[in-house]
C-alpha cells in the first residue's frame, strides 16, 4: 500500500518535472557574407523568430518560415546580409513546436 | 554527423584565410540512462516503475529530434556574430554549416560548427 503511493506520487512528480523540458537543433546555416561591410558606415543585427504547433503529428501555422523571413525584412530599410537560419524543436505532452531563428546584419 | 551545407566559394578576390566558430551543449539520453540503471539495478529483470518512467519521458518530450535533446537550445544562437568577428574584412566565402554530435552512450556532446574562409 505504501510502495504503490510512493511510486504514484514519484511519477506523478515526474509528470510534472519531466514536461517539455528538452529542445533539439537540427540544422543552423550560414550564408551571404558577398559584400564587405563598407568601412564607415552604420550596420546593426537582426533578428526574427517564429514557431509552430504541432499535436499529434497535425501542424498548425504551415507559414512560420515564410513569416519569420517577413519579419527579418521588416527590420531592414536598407541592405540584409550574412543571414543565418536555425531550425529547432521543443518537445512537450504528446506535441511539439518548431521553431524557426534568422539573425542577419542590416547595413543602412 | 547529422547535415552538412556548403556555400559559394569565391577564390578570386584575394587570400583565403580559413576561419571557424564551433559551439556545444552536452548533454544526457535520459531513455537509455534509464534502461541502464534499471537493467542494473534489477540484475536485468527490469521494473515496472521504470518502465512507466521511460514511458512517461517519452509522451513528454514527444517531437522530431537530431541527436540527443538538449536542455538548452541556445548554445548556437551567436554562430553569426562569432563568425562575423572573426573576418576582418567581413567578405566571408566557402561557408560550411555542420551538425553534428559526439556521442558516449548514454551522454552527448551536440555540436554546431560552422567553418568558413576569409578573404583578406
Amino acid at each position: 500500500m505504501i510502495k504503490n503511493t510512493f511510486s504514484t506520487l514519484a511519477l506523478l512528480s515526474a509528470v510534472l518535472l519531466l514536461n517539455g523540458c528538452t529542445s533539439s537543433i537540427h540544422m543552423v546555416n550560414t550564408d551571404g557574407f558577398d559584400q564587405a561591410i563598407p568601412a564607415g558606415v552604420d550596420y546593426k543585427y537582426v533578428e526574427a523568430s517564429t514557431k509552430q504547433h504541432v499535436f499529434l503529428g497535425f501542424a498548425a501555422n504551415t507559414n512560420y518560415v515564410d513569416d519569420a523571413r517577413q519579419s527579418l525584412i521588416a527590420q531592414c530599410d536598407g541592405e540584409l546580409t550574412a543571414v543565418s537560419t536555425q531550425y529547432s524543436t521543443d518537445h512537450s505532452f504528446l506535441s511539439w513546436y518548431n521553431k524557426i531563428l534568422m539573425k542577419g546584419v542590416c547595413i543602412q | 554527423m547529422d547535415h552538412i551545407q556548403v556555400g559559394d566559394i569565391d577564390q578570386s578576390q584575394g587570400k583565403l584565410k580559413p576561419i571557424s566558430v564551433k559551439v556545444s551543449e552536452n548533454t544526457v539520453n535520459v531513455d537509455a540512462t534509464l534502461a541502464l540503471t534499471d537493467a542494473v539495478l534489477s540484475n536485468g529483470a527490469g521494473s515496472d516503475e521504470v518502465e512507466a518512467l521511460r514511458t512517461i519521458w517519452a509522451l513528454m518530450n514527444m517531437g522530431p529530434r537530431t541527436g540527443n535533446p538538449v536542455f538548452n537550445d541556445a548554445y548556437a544562437q551567436n554562430v553569426l556574430n562569432q563568425l562575423h568577428a572573426q573576418c576582418q574584412s567581413g567578405k566571408i566565402t566557402a561557408i560550411r554549416s555542420v551538425r553534428e554530435a559526439n556521442d558516449y552512450a548514454i551522454a552527448s556532446g551536440e555540436i554546431v560548427r560552422i567553418d568558413a574562409d576569409c578573404i583578406l
